[in-house]
């Protein structure tokens, strides 16, 4: 439960979706949520990480390039964002959402968190995405905001996900930019006056 | 509107929506499906409820001074159920 009286426009609240850098003390919860079946069976490791992995793993993170949130619904911890770059002028996003009690829409908000940080980041000109074939709402919903179809790829050798290949996307940050009202305006409403209150704290 | 109507009309707009969405819907969705592993996505669930907040005049997620969302199909009705109530004593 959150008090989220702080957070009304025109009588309506919102929920509050901040963004904070990964912490020590919140590895065991992203350790539990990423193994998941349904989340790891949308990844391209579908494999189950042992707990020495997902250590091992955040202590290179400050030495790696990737960028890893935890996306906090009024205040609530609810799932991740992370970005990778590519080359020098993209970023790789991924998400999910760890919690199944969350506020509905919450995936669109997640969607526009990820193009609104690239788009506000330095240099940045292109959002990739990549998502494995059978993910039809994650398609449905890059096809909704206008993302650009690239060619294909094939899966990796991971079992669970053999038969399938991995669908390439990319959104100029540019686009966005130009694009991004007339996109929210195709949403439910309550998406885009949700969206006001996305925030990154770096 | 009694508890057993607002159940069906709910359960009747979300079989629209997931057909509106292009949404496989895990058959059958009962009280105790969890709403994300529904088949209906985050857009379907969006679309739930702005077509609910047209039928019904409200919405209760924009209503909320205390954030309790819903984990099932049961939570996500009683919370209408408990919305409904009070836009009834209005």
């Amino acid at each position: 439960m959150n008090d989220i009286k702080s957070n009304n426009r025109s009588n309506k609240v919102y929920p509050r979706s901040l963004f904070t850098p990964l912490q020590q003390t919140e590895l065991e919860q992203l350790w539990h949520w990423r193994n998941q079946a349904a989340i790891r069976q949308n990844m391209h490791n579908s494999k189950e990480i042992s707990w020495s992995e997902h250590q091992a793993w955040f202590k290179q993170l400050p030495q790696s390039a990737k960028v890893f949130y935890i996306f906090r619904q009024n205040e609530r911890p609810i799932g991740a964002l992370y970005f990778d770059p590519v080359g020098a002028d993209g970023l790789e996003w991924g998400c999910y959402l760890g919690e199944t009690d969350v506020w509905p829409g919450s995936g669109l908000l997640l969607e526009i968190a990820a193009l609104d940080y690239a788009t506000t980041r330095p240099g940045i000109r292109f959002l990739h995405a990549e998502v494995l074939s059978f993910n039809q709402s994650v398609l449905n919903m890059h096809r909704l905001f206008g993302y650009q179809s690239c060619e294909d790829k094939p899966a990796t050798s991971d079992t669970q996900n053999t038969g399938h290949s991995v669908k390439v996307f990319q959104y100029k940050t540019a686009d966005w930019r130009a694009q991004r009202s007339q996109v929210l305006a195709k949403l439910p409403k309550q998406i885009a006056a949700a969206a006001d209150f996305i925030h990154f704290q770096d | 509107m009694t508890e057993t109507n607002l159940h069906h009309q709910i359960k009747t707009c979300l079989q629209q929506v997931a057909q509106l969405a292009n949404c496989q819907l895990t058959e059958p969705v009962t009280d105790d499906t969890v709403l994300l592993q529904s088949g209906l996505d985050s857009l379907g669930f969006a679309m739930l409820v702005a077509q609910l907040d047209e039928e019904l005049g409200f919405d209760p997620f924009s209503e909320m001074e205390i954030a309790i969302y819903p984990r099932t199909f049961a939570d996500f009705v009683g919370i209408y159920q408990q919305y409904l109530a009070r836009h009834a004593g209005e």
